[in-house]
């Protein structure tokens, strides 16, 4: 039961960014403002999770990766913000950005419900699930309509550590079954 | 002014020849003074020899075409340069989406690496688990932060992030 509602939340947040991408394909390219207020909401509702695993996480091998979200995803927001504020650029919310932060939100509100193995195993699925998405907005949405040149740079070298995330995400999941 | 009379007035120009001729009694202490200066001349000799035996030595590894009768001076630094008396130089490797680049690095006892990183998220250099020497242990290095070490022994150092286990690199020192 508490699979199917998991699975559910993930098709959520997968259709909150994939509306974002087609929006954009339909002509309404997300704006620089935009592109940021989405990329540091997405950090931000990964830092939540993290910071709820870190608490409740029973297995080692989970606490420390949820560590690793949030001291990554926390870094990579400074960054974000830093270059926001240097660029005078306000972030501003959009349709994605919103859907990230709602399904976010209810993503924590079950988690916070579990305890022990079922909730290592229900966060690190989320977290397969979570950036897998994550990537596809970055490589299909945001990357190529970010216009500011630092801007764009900055997406790109934060694709490598959501790849990363990724994979480390995806040994967990294997080695929890 | 009369000359001393131990010696002779010059004579049809054996003067251009500085010639000293001591007649009369010798004081002992006279004669241990030329001893010592006898044999300061042999040494002084001896080791010229020497310098000439070494110059051989350095012009038989010199190219065919190298004149033989090079002055002394201009090959003296070819010989007085061992490795050891390099300078200590720095090599810096940079992190950046998610690796160390470059990912293996040659040096010499004495040199420095320091890495810069120029990633979003913090990472270290720690030395891997097979490593022979636990050397390495940067710690986090914030994103934007510099960490050096100095490699005073020579060996193998393989190295990785303890936070992104994935990402490797190796320091070899001779």
């Amino acid at each position: 039961m508490m699979k199917h509602t998991l699975i559910g939340i993930s098709v959520l947040a997968a259709a909150g960014i994939a509306a974002g991408a087609e929006k954009t394909s339909g002509g309404a390219a997300p704006t620089d403002p935009q592109i940021a207020m989405i990329a540091v909401t997405a950090d931000n509702v990964d830092i939540d999770a993290g910071k709820l695993a870190q608490s409740k996480a029973s297995n080692p091998k989970v606490k420390e990766f949820a560590e690793l979200m949030v001291r990554d995803h926390t870094s990579v927001n400074e960054q974000a913000t830093a270059l926001a504020k240097r660029l005078n650029v306000t972030p501003e919310e959009s349709a994605t950005s919103k859907s990230l932060k709602e399904n976010g939100d209810k993503e924590m509100a079950k988690l916070k419900g579990m305890s022990g193995a079922a909730f290592d195993k229900a966060y690190v699925d989320n977290e397969v699930k979570y950036h897998e998405q994550v990537l596809g907005a970055v490589d299909k949405t945001l990357i190529p309509n970010a216009q500011n040149a630092e801007l764009k740079s900055l997406l790109e070298s934060a694709r490598p550590i959501f790849a990363s995330h990724l994979n480390h995400a995806k040994e967990l999941q294997t080695s929890l079954k | 002014m009369t000359p001393p009379s131990s010696v002779p007035a010059p004579e049809d120009g054996a003067n251009s020849r500085n010639v000293i001729v001591v007649s009369g009694r010798i004081s002992p202490r006279a004669l241990a003074l030329c001893g010592l200066v006898l044999f300061a001349l042999g040494f002084w000799s001896g080791r010229e020899t020497r310098d000439s035996e070494t110059v051989v030595i350095a012009q038989a590894s010199a190219p065919a075409s190298a004149p033989l009768a090079t002055p002394l001076p201009s090959i003296a630094p070819a010989i007085s340069a061992p490795a050891e008396q390099r300078s200590p130089s720095r090599v810096t490797t940079t992190i950046r989406l998610m690796k160390f680049a470059p990912e293996k690095i040659d040096l010499h006892v004495g040199d420095t690496i320091e890495w810069q990183n120029k990633d979003l998220t913090p990472h270290t250099v720690t030395s891997a688990p097979e490593s022979e020497k636990h050397e390495l242990d940067s710690g986090p290095i914030n994103a934007g932060a510099v960490w050096e070490h100095r490699f005073e022994t020579a060996g193998t150092f393989p190295y990785f992030c303890t936070f992104h286990p994935e990402m490797k690199g190796v320091v070899e020192v001779k």
